[in-house]
């Protein structure tokens, strides 16, 4: 008996030995679906493309309205909460720059460290740094030294660093980017897998991407005691130089339709309707058609790169923002019928489908370069980096020599040299020129507010929209502007002992530490 | 490994070969039942104060070597046991009489093991194949409604096809499933719910949850074990319980050929009432663009339409069902053939399936029993899109002067007004489809080498493939799929299971009796779908994927895989059937936990003591007629639970989403969880103490239950701060306490030979509290829980609520006080609150049966006692200005409060117009929760048996009919549809989604008759 049923025990027990060892059978789990980890230069396209699709299109793509660049159709709708400043925590430029964009720039840096390739750590940083740049100059403190970092596990309440922590830090990852770039002890190019869309591998154009970003966050600190023009000067000498350099990629058509430009339809243009943005605003045609201090009227060959006219007399005209086509022809009531406008979607040079959006450009540091020049006190070399500057993007469009050379002499003729001795009206040429030359990129919302939206710099032309939501905003004070965004209610709900305030009248009105003497 | 098991089993079955008996002389007989005379199989036949014993076969009949004089001893569950000494004659017939103390009290508890309630030392409840077809519903799941006390079953909505969500005491998960466990004979099958199929939001198109796919007329029985402690021999999957079903077996004798049919008639229960005194329009003008009704009031001829009764119809379902049974003294089979054919309410709505089964079992000599069983389940839908104003509630947005029905503009093309689609082109032009294909199998072989041992090994799989489609078809006002889309999804899932067990019993003395079970069990699950999205047809008239180019095309695809195995112990220990012992422990091994966590080992104790027989063992107190039998039972538990599969690292992925930049390359995967490897498994542990008391010869019987479980350390899938740079994250964290009680009534008040009347309350309460929660958090939200409009979500609280809703909320100071704005209005908070608990405070059942001679009567009554409902659809109409909420229109109102920027109490009037209800009042949801319980008449249902007088002559043996209605009376607080619904269906995990009335199909009532005949 008892041997019987040892009989038939031991097997058993043999089974629940073998099963136990059996961990053959268990290992199952790695994701069947995607992969955990690939090389670093399978992961550099993607971290540039989200870094432009999802964190800066985000970053603009209700901005664009608060720029003033484009303008809705309709007076009522959600299109038009973002011209008439009516944001609220579901502002989501937030998510999409630390979730979509934020990770693969960290991991880039992650693997190039780990691969023995500091190229990559090098264009890691960079991203990193713009990225940081974009999220602190819409939201002031942010999480950047408690943020993902590749390797720890997933904190559950990151904190916030002050911006003025945020800029040091940036500055930090752009000199570690430089060193990196630098180092002659790379294993794989940059471009092995065809993944530099930017610069196809040539490292000296990232490095002096990285000088180029350098400057352009020095040159935020205006308002700072501690603003050093001879810094900015200097990165800019080792920024861009030449054209050809920009920061940008061309998007696709003929492929997905998240492919193309986000301007040119999947960015919410695709609704006959009622599209995010109906056309441009008539300050930016003004700004096209007029010279700087004087308002000499004078149509910049650039328009007929970047807008198209009315289908119904040619002209080009634009809208008032917060008054919708009802408005009419900068809100005064006159034109009122959709062909009185030319579109903004598919319009020109920087909204068609292919159309790139560049990070930054030759012509904006070129531009930088002047402000720095003019704050140091030398308006001759601030006037030779301004021509340069508004030179460089007049080739970028396309303009003819002929029509730079004669838009040239004609800004002479109107007296350019003479503004140039006058720094107000030295940065207003300086500023005018970089509304134009960065259109839609959310650069151009820092310049207004370190500005103060003011119209000795921008002209008669930039007023505040109508029908602005008075809720925040003081209804009688035309120097009551937008200063910052709303945190993101996901943060604001999950995170809020670090978010803190997030009151809108607090967030959208607060300017930012580097506006604050 | 299954393979190597089944050897294993076979090298065991050899070695019982080998034994044999010494011949004495050889005793035939027959076991019957006292009351009928048929046959008793399985009965227990031993020679007393011997190991010697066999037991009966399907024909009732054993045979046994004895010799005169020895006591045969002839046991089996729910009979009472008789001894009889042997005599000179070689043949016995032997009756049994019932045990009417443990009348209908054999359950069906682990891997198809029988066992006494009596001996149960934790409360488990059995529902009976009739009560399940009395209820007249396709949907097992639903069938069980108000039958088990703690359970709460809640179906998602009147659409056919429409997926039940089944929680058994609470939850013990935040954001996992909370679902229990569904076992057909001794193997788990699949109930999963796809939530988000073809890449729509779960909202839109809620699946159906796959045991729809089971034939209800095919169960024999259905156990419900509600607890770790009932659960524990599951293992892990069986957290939060067990639905065990056992389905029809053949018998020995004749063949029998039964047939049975039903005719239904459904109809719209319940639908909000809509304002009918404004007109479309905006700002109080008549404007025939707009999609609105804030315009003017009717004139006194003017039309009035009631577009959103228009779109309900009354629906057909018709249902046949074949089964033919029978065998011989070793062999038994059984056979089934159903068909069930039911159209919704809504046109172009439906759900049918068509289903085969095949059970069979032969003795292979004396000691083996082979069998298996083998079903075919072909089931097919076709819904309809809902969840917002561009879905089947569309007429919730619609103007009531405008003929909604009229649909079609002259030239062919879609009538509708600004962006949504007009519904009833929806229903025919934007279908959804789902065919399922189904295969179970299950293999056994069951060998008794001696009396004192059993070994069961059983191989089961269920296997089907989910085909998904949605169109949209050309000229919708869908953004971007103006020019018609299409998704799609093939799903293969596949749960294989092998089971071995092995169970040896003893006697030590008279009085101690012990059985040990050891087990082993493998399970291994698959699921594999692929996706495919295309848009803009270029043929406009042919909804294909290979009809749009390929730039319009999407694809993805996703596996999950996930291995379990586990060996377990259970020990009963039983003293004189008065006092009883049990000891279980499983050790299982996951697949989806890191390697040095994947093993994880959970015990449970119970116990339970008869006490009336106990006084009559010790004290000699004899039965009465006031409490016939009392016993109290006990026990405390623990299981364990894995992770879902592949967490445990992040991936990176290709795709992004549509208002992102498509990636051209490999990004972090911002989709799914960040993953983490330091993930351990999540406990429950449980008490429970209860009591079954039975009083005037068992006419009352009261069962009460008290439990308590706690959950902590959860594997746990949350939400975190973006900048975390994920939204979704696995860590382990939070605790959640279930406390509850449980009541069962049962009363004859009648009992006589023609009349008889039972009556069964159930009764139960259970309170889920949020214990813990990991970090600073103080939620877990629900993405797949929000409802059109974004102002309400699912969500369990800190402290609070497992089941709670999270929502907008009016701004107020500290004290409560609104905090209005410069005008006099109050402010929307931009953080939401807590706004409600959908946990209903009772539930519970009333069933009473009826009998007099040949008719029968049953009817429930289901209550729901408690419970918020968030009436999304109600937020709708205040938006569209359909609401009677907003018949004040134009009125002003001084809003008490204090105006937040300069702290002085208000005294300004403000207008409640139509901005008012669209931007304020509708943007918060605390003035939508309402109480969502209920008092229903579930169903009742007569019975006619004709008298066997009538069918002497005719092939027929036994013929019935009869007539159900069901849902045909409704007791509610609540303004909007029938209260039991679920916004995005039983896919959503942790909180779940019911509680949520979210412009779905609303429920339905209806009238059934048909016949039942045996041949």
């Amino acid at each position: 008996m008892i041997k019987s049923l040892a009989k038939i025990y031991l097997p058993l027990l043999g089974v629940l030995l073998f099963s136990v060892s059996c961990s053959d059978y268990l290992d199952v789990n790695s994701d069947p679906n995607n992969p955990s980890q690939v090389p670093a230069h399978s992961r550099l396209v993607g971290a540039i493309t989200t870094a432009n699709g999802a964190a800066q299109w985000r970053g603009t793509r209700e901005i664009t309205g608060v720029m003033q660049y484009g303008v809705t159709k309709n007076t009522t709708g959600s299109n038009r909460n973002a011209e008439t400043w009516r944001f609220t925590a579901s502002y989501f430029l937030w998510q999409n720059a630390y979730t979509w964009a934020l990770p693969n720039a960290v991991d880039l840096a992650v693997l190039g460290e780990k691969e023995g390739s500091p190229h990559f750590v090098g264009a890691g940083k960079v991203l990193q740094a713009f990225l940081y740049g974009l999220l602190t100059d819409q939201y002031g403190a942010i999480v950047m030294s408690e943020g993902y970092d590749g390797v720890s596990q997933v904190k559950l309440t990151p904190k916030m660093d002050d911006q003025q922590t945020v800029y040091q830090n940036i500055d930090k990852l752009l000199d570690e980017a430089i060193v990196a770039f630098e180092n002659p002890n790379n294993k794989t190019p940059l471009n092995f897998s065809g993944g530099d869309i930017m610069y196809q591998g040539d490292v000296e154009k990232w490095k002096r991407l990285a000088w180029s970003l350098k400057a352009r966050y020095l040159n935020h600190l205006s308002k700072k005691s501690t603003y050093d023009a001879q810094k900015i000067i200097e990165a800019c000498t080792k920024g861009f130089n030449a054209d050809g350099m920009d920061a940008e990629f061309a998007y696709l058509a003929g492929a997905q339709q998240t492919d193309e430009n986000p301007f040119a339809s999947w960015g919410g243009f695709t609704s006959t309707t009622d599209p995010r943005y109906f056309t441009y605003s008539q300050f930016f045609v003004d700004l096209l058609t007029k010279f700087p201090v004087t308002e000499a009227a004078f149509v910049d060959p650039r328009i007929h790169k970047i807008m198209k006219p009315a289908a119904s007399d040619g002209q080009y005209r634009g809208l008032k923002p917060g008054m919708g086509l009802a408005g009419g022809q900068g809100g005064t009531g006159q034109f009122t019928k959709e062909a009185d406008y030319g579109p903004f979607s598919k319009s020109g040079f920087y909204t068609n489908a292919t159309s790139p959006f560049p990070f930054i450009t030759y012509s904006e540091v070129k531009l930088i370069e002047a402000e720095a020049q003019l704050r140091a006190g030398d308006a001759a070399k601030a006037l030779v980096a301004y021509e340069e500057g508004v030179k460089a993007n007049m080739r970028k469009l396309g303009v003819s020599a002929t029509d730079i050379a004669a838009y040239w002499t004609a800004q002479q003729a109107d007296g350019l040299a003479a503004h140039f001795n006058d720094k107000t009206k030295g940065l207003s040429h300086i500023m005018r020129q970089k509304y134009i030359s960065q259109c839609l990129n959310p650069e151009t919302w820092v310049d207004m507010r370190r500005m103060d939206y003011s119209q000795a710099i921008y002209g008669p032309s930039l007023t505040r929209p109508a029908n602005i939501n008075t809720v925040v905003f003081d209804a009688n004070d035309e120097n009551d502007w937008i200063q910052a965004m709303v945190y993101e209610t996901n943060e604001q709900n999950r995170n809020p002992d670090n978010v803190g305030d997030n009151s809108e009248k607090y967030r959208l009105r607060t300017p930012l530490w580097w506006n604050q003497p | 490994m299954g393979k190597r098991v089944l050897i294993l089993l076979l090298c065991c079955l050899s070695l019982g070969l080998q034994t044999t008996w010494a011949q004495a002389v050889t005793l035939r007989g027959k076991v019957s039942t006292t009351e009928d005379g048929s046959p008793l199989p399985g009965v227990s036949v031993a020679i007393k104060g011997t190991t010697t014993g066999t037991l009966t076969d399907e024909a009732g009949e054993f045979s046994l070597p004895a010799s005169k004089g020895n006591v045969l001893v002839f046991s089996y569950i729910g009979f009472l046991s008789k001894e009889v000494t042997v005599g000179n004659a070689s043949y016995l017939a032997v009756d049994l009489a019932e045990d009417t103390r443990n009348l209908n009290e054999v359950v069906v508890t682990a891997f198809g093991v029988k066992q006494d309630v009596r001996q149960l030392g934790y409360s488990v409840q059995k529902v009976a194949s009739k009560e399940i077809t009395d209820s007249q519903q396709p949907n097992l799941v639903n069938a069980l409604q108000g039958k088990v006390a703690g359970v709460q079953v809640t179906n998602s909505g009147g659409a056919p096809g429409a997926s039940s969500i089944m929680l058994i005491r609470g939850g013990t998960s935040l954001s996992g499933n909370n679902q229990p466990l569904y076992v057909v004979d001794g193997i788990p099958v699949d109930n999963t719910t796809a939530v988000s199929q073809g890449g729509l939001s779960a909202g839109t198109a809620p699946a159906s949850n796959r045991a729809i796919d089971i034939n209800p007329e095919d169960i024999e029985s259905v156990t419900v074990l509600k607890g770790p402690a009932a659960a524990a021999l599951y293992g892990l999957r069986a957290a939060s319980g067990v639905v065990v079903i056992t389905t029809k077996k053949g018998s020995g004798g004749k063949a029998k050929i039964n047939y049975s049919n039903s005719f239904s008639f459904d109809q719209v229960n319940k639908l909000p009432t809509l304002q009918s005194v404004y007109k479309q329009g905006e700002q109080g003008v008549f404007n025939p663009n707009s999609i609105e009704s804030w315009g003017p009031k009717f004139e006194a001829n003017d039309p009035i339409y009631d577009n959103l009764a228009g779109m309900f119809k009354t629906s057909f379902t018709q249902k046949h069902d074949i089964s033919v049974s029978g065998g011989n003294e070793r062999s038994t089979f059984y056979a089934s053939a159903s068909r069930f054919d039911q159209s919704g309410i809504v046109k172009n709505t439906g759900f049918e399936r068509t289903s085969f089964r095949l059970s069979a079992d032969t003795k292979v000599g004396d000691k083996l029993t082979v069998g298996g069983n083998l079903s075919y389940i072909k089931s097919s839908r076709d819904y309809v899109s809902q969840g917002s104003a561009n879905g089947v509630m569309g007429a919730v947005y619609w103007p009531r002067n405008d003929n909604m029905a009229d649909y079609l503009n002259p030239d062919g093309t879609q009538r509708n007004i600004v962006s949504n689609d007009n519904p009833h082109w929806g229903v025919i032009n934007k279908p959804f489809t789902n065919d399922v294909d189904r295969i179970m199998a299950i293999g056994s072989v069951v060998y008794d080498p001696f009396k004192f041992l059993n070994v069961t090994y059983r191989l089961g799989t269920d296997y089907y493939t989910d085909n998904f489609k949605s169109v949209r078809s050309v000229g919708t006002t869908i953004v971007g799929e103006e020019k018609g889309a299409i998704s799609q999804s093939t799903t293969n899932n596949q749960i294989t299971t092998s089971t071995l067990l092995v169970t040896a019993k003893k006697s030590f003395g008279e009085d101690l009796n012990m059985s040990l079970t050891l087990g082993h069990n493998l399970e291994d699950a698959h699921r594999q779908t692929a996706s495919w999205y295309g848009r803009n047809f270029i043929d406009p008239s042919f909804a294909n994927i290979n009809n749009v180019l390929e730039t319009d095309r999407t694809i993805s695809q996703n596996i999950q895989k996930r291995r379990i195995m586990g060996v377990f112990g259970d020990l009963n220990i039983d003293w004189k059937g008065i006092a009883f012992l049990n000891f279980r422990g499983r050790n299982d091994w996951s697949s989806t936990l890191p390697v040095e966590a994947r093993s994880f080992f959970y015990p449970a104790v119970s116990g339970s003591l008869v006490v009336t027989d106990l006084l009559k063992e010790v004290g000699g107190v004899a039965e009465n007629d006031f409490l016939s039998f009392a016993k109290i039972r006990g026990s405390w538990a623990r299981v364990g639970k894995d992770a879902p599969p592949h967490v445990l690292a992040s991936t990176l992925s290709t795709s992004t989403n549509s208002f992102t930049i498509a990636p051209r390359g490999f990004i972090s995967n911002v989709n799914t969880y960040f993953g983490n490897p330091t993930l351990r498994p999540e406990f429950t542990n449980s008490i429970e103490f209860g009591g079954d008391f039975r009083f005037f010869k068992n006419r009352v019987n009261v069962d009460v239950t008290y439990y308590k479980t706690s959950t902590d350390d959860q594997i746990l899938g949350t939400r975190t701060p973006p900048s975390s740079s994920t939204f979704l994250a696995y860590l382990n964290g939070g605790q959640i306490d279930n406390e509850g009680v449980e009541f069962m009534v049962g009363v004859q008040p009648l009992k006589s030979s023609k009349l008889t009347w039972s009556l069964d309350f159930n009764f139960a309460h259970n309170k889920a509290t949020v214990k813990n929660l990991p970090g600073t958090l103080d939620r877990i939200e629900l993405s797949d829980a929000w409802v059109a409009g974004n102002v309400a979500q699912g969500a369990a609280f800190l402290g609070g609520s497992l089941f709670g809703i999270n929502g907008n909320v009016w701004k107020r100071n500290d004290s409560g006080q609104l905090l209005l704005d410069d005008n006099g209005y109050p402010q929307v908070q931009s953080t939401l609150q807590a706004i409600g608990d959908r946990n209903p405070k009772w539930t519970g059942g009333i069933t009473n049966t009826l009998g007099y001679q040949n008719f029968s009567l049953s009817f429930m009554w289901d209550v729901r006692i408690g419970g918020d409902v968030y009436n999304g659809t109600e937020n709708t109409l205040v938006n569209s200005g359909l609401s009677t909420k907003t018949l004040d229109r134009g009125q002003t109102k001084v809003f008490e409060g204090i105006i937040e920027k300069t702290g002085e109490a208000n005294t300004k009037s403000v207008v409640l117009d139509q901005n008012y209800y669209q931007t304020l009042y509708s943007k918060q949801g605390y003035d939508f929760v309402e109480n969502g319980g209920w008092v229903r008449l579930r169903y009742v249902t007569l019975n006619y048996a004709l008298p066997k007088a009538l069918l002497g002559k005719t092939p027929i043996s036994r013929l019935q009919i009869f007539a159900t209605g069901r849902n045909l009376l409704l007791f509610t607080k609540y303004s909007g549809v029938d209260p039991e619904v679920s916004g995005s269906g039983a896919g959503v995990g942790g909180s779940g989604s019911f509680g949520f009335d979210n412009l779905g199909v609303p429920a339905t009532r209806g009238f059934d008759i048909g016949l039942k005949a045996s041949f």
